[in-house]
């Protein structure tokens, strides 16, 4: 059977090229880069606070917690640490989940060659 | 079976519609707004963290029986933050729900009869009543099955769920006034007349940022007749009650505007039409407060010595022989799952009416017999939980939820409530003195942690240091509550948050050191109280620069600095004007743009036009899915009617082909005095428009439309609420007084709706068939 996709959107040389549907924050999507594919689920962590959940490749890599939704430390020591990660948080970004000011001020000058795809299926 | 209240047979069917709404909100066919509007009025409300919710429960008369609250607990467990939460209104919330688990806790619910309705939104909401009422020995009678009789119909009355704003209502069961009924919309307080029950009416009075004490309504009315006052109360809100402002459309504020004569007198004229309609009276079921216990259960020794020092603190003798009502003191609120349910499977072995949600955000247990006071003194002394081991002052302060999850909150008043609660049982006073003192406080200037009923209350603000914001709060003092006598509590000073803890230790050690030498607490403010705060604010004045001491401006229990970066708007006011702000906000940020020498000028002209063309169909019952819809209805409703002058016909055209994809939207460049012409046209004929809708210019209806025929006939079915309702109501400004409309209607809430608020219009209904496959057919004849 076919997956319905909610949204869909290609992210090239960092840019914002191809959009498709209507994005909902709250509902599962993925980010898929050359490098790594990260499943995002909007869930309850075991202290029942409501987080975001990332895996990469299946495994869970971090939970981000209200209201920035990205790790303490800054975009540059975190990158550095997780190269493939970038697609992942400049995601973030661009779907407006993360409002940190250091975030979007990194990916200003640092997205360049960005290519990767969102996809969001069907949710309710 | 004991239930607090009955719920309304359309109840599945809005739960059904509420759920298509959901996910046409998660598909992106609905906005925010407008699912803000519909959610609220469903009790869902959204968290500070966006897409995370609480869910608020009705508990009339604060009444929630041992099977409803422990499946509130394993709800919560499973869906929520494992916590029940109690509230100021005497009623409980599920936090951190999902949006995909919206529909689902709230069906839930309803398998043990509790209702989500109305928990917000401009509708009747909880009903209050004297947290000991029916087991207080001072009761002038049992007001509780007041609030419930009331609470069962007014619930099934289409016309609480679309009022100006929210309308409050409380009982007290004696002239303390202990559901601070001045403190509300309506105010009903037990008394006798030549031995008969009645009421005390108060109305008009409510708290927030404008606080109004409430007014004498009514000296005695006999207690049966409590639902003629509401409803004729209610209607005559309904009628007159400002829909445009929602800063200033609360019951007080039509006081304010009618002053008493006026406003007497429309209530009058309402209640009088139904006050002698004995059919209407309200039909009391008493309450059963006669112990229940099984004899088999086995009387527990209390597991330790501190049970005679717990029972003199929590336990009071009822007017019941040797039965006890008892306090639970929860810690902010918060009844965590274990302990939600290990309390109900004890105390549902004494019967369904044993448990009360108190404004102090306790539990209250009632018709315990005096011998089993050990059995409940073991459970809650094992909570998880709980300040069971503390002088009730402790578990008497009463704080909101705040910025913790409060869209509106600046503040953080549950860490503050902490952070004094450490202070003070680390300190010689003596709490036990202080039994009965308020010490209220809210995270902002909205009172929902009932800083103007305090002893001593604060509510939060920002305060700033060198351009550097810190947490701070007003300081209150001094209200004074019983009916007729209400006054709220005077604002003082102000002080920084992490002051407050040493300074409200300081103020109690003042006023122990001399309660003595006073009559009462207001005495002692009076002669001395107000300088001692006064002068310990003083004493409190130092603020560290942020350099120096970063911590003290971070708020308790936060993690950074003070910050109101996700404070957003309130919730539960929202509705069509919320919806209009939308596109009037697009409006002003895209003639900036334009000002500005956007290099996108094209994006910016379409927003306008398309922004200005859809701002007001709301007005008109009108919701468009598309954006030529919004061009095509404009045209229709607004140019036809000459609402808006012909002159802007073409380019309402040029956007619907824009909006199309026919046309290029740089053809709008070379119209952009045109467009702007528009958008101020849109926006003077907003500014025209009254509390009710009505603009000041007379649509001018298409003659062809202007039928003198007997019979209008329109087709409602498959429209949802309110719009049927404006629909309807647009076509009876067509036509002529004494010609009829018959409509079709969907059954359920359409069919609940749509004939009372057309009744409400003044026109008549004439007829009301439903028809062998569901639907209605109203027959209505213009006023």
């Amino acid at each position: 059977m076919e997956t319905i996709n909610q949204y869909q959107a290609d992210i090239k040389n960092g840019k914002l090229v191809n959009e498709k549907g209507s994005f909902f924050r709250a509902a599962p999507f993925e980010v898929r880069s050359e490098e790594a594919v990260y499943t995002i689920e909007y869930i309850k962590d075991h202290e029942k606070e409501v987080v975001y959940s990332v895996k990469e490749d299946g495994q869970r890599i971090g939970e981000y917690e209200h209201p920035f939704f990205v790790p303490n430390e800054g975009p540059e020591k975190v990158i550095a640490q997780f190269s493939k990660s970038s697609s992942l948080f400049h995601a973030f970004v661009v779907l407006n989940i993360t409002k940190h000011k250091d975030y979007r001020r990194y990916f200003e000058s640092n997205s360049d060659g960005l290519k990767y795809t969102i996809t969001q299926k069907k949710f309710l | 079976m004991l239930r607090f209240y009955e719920i309304a047979d359309t109840i599945d069917q809005e739960v059904n519609q509420f759920e298509e709404d959901i996910k046409d909100f998660v598909a992106g066919t609905i906005n925010p707004i407008k699912f803000k509007a519909i959610r609220v009025a469903h009790g869902v409300y959204e968290q500070r963290q966006e897409h995370t919710y609480m869910i608020r429960i009705r508990c009339a008369a604060g009444g929630i029986t041992p099977d409803q609250l422990r499946k509130c607990s394993e709800l919560g467990e499973q869906y929520g933050s494992g916590e029940v939460h109690f509230t100021t209104r005497r009623e409980v919330q599920l936090h951190n729900v999902l949006i995909q688990d919206i529909a689902t806790v709230i069906r839930e619910l309803l398998t043990v009869d509790l209702s989500t309705r109305g928990g917000g939104g401009n509708t009747i909401r909880n009903i209050l009543t004297s947290p000991n009422s029916g087991v207080d020995k001072e009761d002038i009678f049992d007001v509780d099955p007041y609030a419930i009789e009331l609470t069962s119909r007014m619930v099934k009355e289409p016309d609480s769920w679309n009022l100006p704003r929210k309308f409050k209502i409380a009982f007290s069961n004696n002239s303390k006034d202990t559901a601070y009924t001045q403190a509300t919309c309506l105010g009903f307080v037990a008394t006798k007349k030549d031995g008969q029950n009645g009421f005390e009416v108060y109305c008009a009075g409510g708290m927030g940022a404008k606080p109004m004490v409430g007014h004498l309504l009514m000296d005695f009315v006999p207690a049966e007749k409590a639902y003629q006052v509401t409803k004729a109360l209610k209607v005559m809100f309904d009628k007159h009650g400002n829909r445009r402002s929602k800063f200033s459309n609360r019951l007080k504020f039509l006081w304010k505007k009618l002053q008493r004569e006026e406003f007497v007198s429309l209530f009058l004229e309402e209640y009088n039409k139904i006050s002698s309609d004995k059919s209407l009276d309200l039909k009391i079921v008493d309450l059963d407060n006669t112990p229940k216990i099984d004899a088999s259960v086995k009387v527990e020794t209390p597991k330790d010595d501190k049970f005679d020092i717990w029972k003199d603190r929590y336990c009071l003798a009822q007017k019941q022989d040797g039965l006890y009502c008892i306090k639970i003191p929860l810690q902010l609120g918060d009844l965590v799952t274990n302990d939600g349910l290990s309390l109900t499977k004890l105390v549902e072995l004494f019967g369904e009416n044993t448990i009360r949600c108190d404004r102090a955000q306790n539990i209250r247990l009632r018709n315990i017999p005096e011998a089993y006071l050990g059995n409940i003194y073991n459970c809650v002394s094992s909570f998880e939980r709980s300040l069971v081991e503390h002088a009730s002052f402790i578990g008497n302060m009463i704080n909101c939820t705040g910025a913790q999850t409060c869209k509106l909150g600046i503040c953080l008043p549950r860490g503050l409530s902490v952070a004094i609660r450490d202070k003070l049982v680390s300190s010689n006073l003596d709490l036990d003195r202080l039994a009965d003192f308020r010490l209220n406080m809210s995270g902002c200037p909205n009172t929902c942690g009932l800083h103007h009923i305090a002893d001593l209350g604060f509510f939060g603000k920002v305060a700033r240091k060198e351009g550097q914001m810190y947490p701070a709060y007003y300081v209150l003092a001094g209200a004074r509550v019983a009916a007729g006598e209400t006054k709220y509590a005077e604002k003082l000073n102000e002080i920084a948050s992490h002051h407050i803890p040493n300074f409200v230790h300081d103020f109690l050690q003042a006023y122990l050191i001399n309660a003595d030498e006073y009559e009462n607490y207001q005495e002692y403010l009076e002669d001395e109280g107000k300088d001692v705060i006064k002068s310990l604010c003083e004493k409190y004045s130092n603020v560290p620069l942020f350099r120096d001491d970063e911590s003290f401006y971070i708020d308790f229990g936060a993690t950074r600095k003070l910050s109101l970066d996700e404070m957003g708007a309130a919730e539960c006011s929202a509705g069509m004007f919320d919806m209009i702000d939308v596109d009037r906000k697009v409006i002003r940020r895209a003639l900036k743009e334009i000002d500005a020498g956007a290099e996108t000028a094209e994006e910016s002209l379409y927003s306008i036009a398309f922004s200005s063309t859809r701002m007001l169909l709301v007005t008109r019952g009108l919701d468009v899915k598309r954006d030529e819809q919004a061009f095509q209805s404009f045209d229709k409703h607004f140019v036809e009617t000459d609402l808006i002058s012909k002159e802007f016909r073409s380019v309402v055209q040029l956007g619907e082909l824009v909006a199309k994809g026919d046309l290029d939207k740089s053809v709008l460049i070379g119209k952009k005095s045109e467009i702007i012409g528009l958008s101020s046209a849109v926006n003077e004929l907003y500014t025209s428009m009254d509390d009710s809708l009505r603009f000041k210019k007379e649509a001018v209806v298409p003659e062809a439309k202007k039928t003198d025929a007997n019979l209008i006939e329109k087709d409602f079915r498959g429209v949802a609420c309110p719009m049927n309702f404006v629909k309807t109501k647009l076509v009876l400004e067509m036509i002529e007084s004494g010609q009829n409309l018959q409509i079709l209607l969907d059954d359920g809430e359409p069919i609940e709706n749509v004939p009372n608020s057309i009744k409400l219009e003044g026109h008549k209904i004439l007829e009301q068939t439903k028809k062998p496959d569901g639907h209605w057919q109203v027959l209505i004849q213009k006023k």
